[in-house]
């Protein structure tokens, strides 16, 4: 007799869905988180804890990675110990889906098979995946309604199709900018789309609706409106009596028999001290890089190479996103007084996006798949403006003249930001191993990341950036700059055990089950051959529906 | 009394603040284990005064008084909005030194960068920083921010200075969110809470 039908490791976007599936269909769960259970009342808008002091990241000299850089042949190695980046997001019940934005559009059907539509692109992994956007569309609608997402559905030359004719909340409030930016982006030849939001513009059972702070991304949600893993499904799978969710619970290894199968999972609990849970199926949703990093630190006498790693592809095509991005000012000394005023209202969300280069022409290469561009406000970290403001001409600015921009930036002007987002392409590049010189504080090996970056990200990233300047000119915003980045953001994770009918190429089948570890699950991002030209966090939570439906059918 | 300048290992510097590894990577997070308010309510929530010896710290208290003076330059009052000392920023970059949040290395830097700005004030204007009127001292912080090691200064403190100018009241800074108001900055909504009112402190180990 097993201690639970399901076990569960990690408790974000992939860890969720599944609980709260199997919870309901009267199957008994546990959910091992390795963070702290915070709740509503625990999510104040503290800048210095939360986003100067890392508060909701694991230690990094406890529990640091290791990131390479460079190019092939000179990678610079740098553990995380040393302050830089790191690829920890949301260490809590819940995980990162606490502190997303929730900007949630959904992958479009040729995403699913960039290879067969584009054709190969030289130096990248592209694949198409073992299933359509028919097969994986019901699930989006699911998370629409289960998790609450909200907004308005309207036709564009991009759309994709829907089962259902709108989503099941109304749109939140939204800034009078949302307007302008519509009327600036139509001038500029483009159709602006409202942005559909993992955020309730009303009561959902216990969870209130969004009270505009503006903190919202990096922050958690204090009202529950936030579509997060924890307010949205595990509180629910919690209330059915079937799922029991574990903080503070660090798993350190996946052990498995003779047969290949998941027997227990070794982890560190709340006291300190080592236990050991066993199920009948065993799911692992810990983010792309701690997925692979765990299946990796679990071999076995039938996965010598880590659980799962029957081809050694465990780890490997890591994508990120391809992120860009423009800054501008509206200054309001220049704007009319009944223009500053609706500047000035309080709500923060502005949600509007361009599509219309999601497939395009381009003048090199040709027909290519290109991305998305979204619209908001520039984040109040406070502290951090101040930072960036602290400049002149290159050269650290203080005094009156510090104090005087800071008044003009707070008060004098609104700003803007658009973010866009690009396929990463997946190369032999870009993988994560095992540092087996690093170990954390438990003593595993620690994660190794090496980010390769393919000209590709970077070639439509400018693209898109771009066309959001033509967007912010046409506003008539000043002061703009512009990033395509090399470096991604390390908060878009996926790929590490991509899905596929072919056992010799993919870490999972098309259920994201384990092809040499039958009882063995991977519901984050890390089944995705290829990521798409969105967040990833609807895609995530809406496989992890469909994988949960496979897996009650399969108990 | 300042804890003499020591090249340590960040294990030995913890271990020397008595601290047990839950504990001192609760320090590092901020956040003390089963508590989600900010460690800095902790720190904080001591009556800032310079003479208060009990309060663990690392600058000395003539440091102390030329680190106030340095930081009133980075952000002043004398337009009669709140700066640095309204906000006790130069308590804020003490506590600052105390925690892991730190490099070693960087906190030195910023004891040593004190002593620097003193000496170059007394090479260029004849006296000690504290000595000079307000527009010497701003003479002597552009001079110090024109040598690589005082720019670099400055650029490491001006952010801790601003983190008490623009954070949240419960960490020790930005009385009653004073500095959003004058700004025309809203309030984050909801913040951490005011901590409770200082209890007697606990005896420094030997």
């Amino acid at each position: 007799m097993k201690d639970f039908d399901v076990c569960i490791v990690g408790s974000g976007a992939g860890g969720g869905p599944v609980a709260w599936t199997l919870a309901r269909a009267g199957y008994s769960v546990v959910v091992l988180e390795k963070g702290p259970w915070l709740k509503e009342g625990d999510f104040y808008k503290d800048e210095i804890g939360v986003a100067r002091r890392e508060a909701y990241y694991p230690n990094r000299y406890d529990e640091p990675q290791v990131i390479e850089t460079g190019k092939p042949g000179d990678w610079d190695r740098r553990p995380t110990r040393d302050p830089g980046w790191n690829f920890w997001n949301g260490n809590m019940v819940g995980g990162a889906t606490n502190l997303m934005s929730g900007f949630f559009h959904r992958l479009k059907p040729v995403d699913f098979r960039l290879r067969s539509e584009f054709g190969l692109v030289e130096g990248a992994h592209v694949a198409d995946w073992p299933i359509t956007y028919d097969d994986l569309e019901p699930y989006y609608a699911r998370v629409e309604q289960v998790v609450g997402v909200s907004g308005r559905i309207v036709e564009h030359p991009n759309a994709e199709p829907r089962s259902t004719p709108s989503l099941p909340f109304e749109p939140i409030l939204e800034h009078p900018l949302s307007g302008m930016i519509e009327d600036a982006a139509r001038k500029a030849g483009y159709h602006p789309i409202p942005v559909p939001r993992a955020i309730l513009s009303s009561q959902k059972g216990e969870r209130h609706a969004c009270a505009y702070s503006g903190w919202c991304a990096v922050y958690g949600c204090a009202t529950g409106a936030k579509g997060s893993s924890r307010a949205a499904l595990l509180d629910d799978a919690v209330a059915t009596g079937h799922c029991e969710v574990r903080p503070h619970s660090q798993v350190h290894r996946l052990h498995s028999g003779p047969d290949g199968k998941v027997q227990w999972a070794e982890y560190t609990g709340q006291d300190g001290l080592r236990h050991r849970v066993d199920a009948r199926i065993f799911v692992v949703a810990c983010q792309a890089v701690e997925t692979s990093r765990l299946l990796l630190n679990s071999p076995g006498e039938k996965h010598p190479d880590g659980l799962g790693n029957h081809n050694g592809r465990v780890g490997q095509d890591l994508l990120f996103s391809s992120a860009g991005s423009v800054f501008a000012d509206l200054d309001h000394a220049a704007l009319d007084a009944d223009i500053v005023e609706q500047l000035r209202s309080p709500v923060p969300w502005i949600n509007r996006a361009i599509q219309d280069a999601y497939v395009y022409e381009d003048e090199k290469l040709g027909r290519i798949k290109g991305g998305t561009i979204d619209f908001l406000k520039l984040h109040p970290n406070a502290i951090a403006a101040a930072q960036s403001k602290a400049w002149h001409k290159g050269a650290p600015l203080w005094g009156q003249a510090l104090k005087d921009k800071l008044k003009w930036y707070f008060s004098g002007s609104t700003h803007l930001k658009v973010e866009t987002f690009a396929d990463w392409m997946p190369t032999p590049d870009s993988f994560v191993t095992l540092d087996r010189d690093t170990r954390d504080v438990w003593g595993q090996s620690v994660a190794r990341v090496r980010i390769g970056r393919h000209p590709r990200n970077r070639h439509v990233t400018r693209h898109l950036v771009w066309m959001g300047r033509q967007v912010v000119k046409e506003l008539g915003a000043t002061n703009w700059r512009w990033r395509a980045y090399g470096n991604p953001s390390t908060n878009l994770l996926a790929g590490g055990c991509r899905f596929g009918a072919n056992p010799d190429t993919s870490v999972l089948d098309a259920d994201c089950r384990s092809h040499s570890a039958e009882n063995l699950y991977v519901t984050d991002g890390s089944f995705m051959p290829t990521g798409g030209s969105v967040p990833y966090t609807f895609t995530i939570y809406a496989n992890s529906f469909r994988v949960a439906d496979k897996i009650v059918a399969a108990l | 009394m300042s804890e003499p300048i020591q090249r340590l290992s960040r294990r030995a510097f913890l271990e020397r603040l008595g601290l047990a590894t839950a504990a001192a990577s609760a320090l590092s997070l901020g956040v003390l284990p089963g508590c989600s308010r900010p460690l800095g309510s902790q720190l904080g929530h001591k009556r800032l005064d310079p003479l208060d010896r009990d309060r663990r710290r690392r600058l000395t208290d003539d440091e102390f008084r030329l680190c106030e003076a340095a930081q009133d330059r980075l952000l002043p009052e004398e337009d009669g909005t709140p700066g640095a000392r309204t906000v006790n920023a130069a308590a804020w970059l003490d506590a600052s030194l105390v925690t892991v949040h730190l490099d070693t290395d960087e906190a030195e830097r910023i004891v040593a960068g004190l002593g620097d700005l003193d000496r170059l004030a007394r090479a260029e204007e004849g006296k000690g920083f504290l000595d000079l009127d307000l527009a010497a001292r701003d003479v002597v912080l552009h001079a110090f921010a024109n040598t690589p090691s005082g720019r670099q200064w400055i650029v490491t403190v001006l952010p801790l200075t601003l983190e008490a100018y623009l954070g949240a009241p419960s960490w020790g800074g930005n009385p009653g969110g004073v500095v959003w108001e004058s700004l025309g900055m809203r309030a984050p909504y909801p913040l951490p809470p005011e901590p409770p009112k200082p209890s007697p402190a606990p005896k420094e180990e030997a």
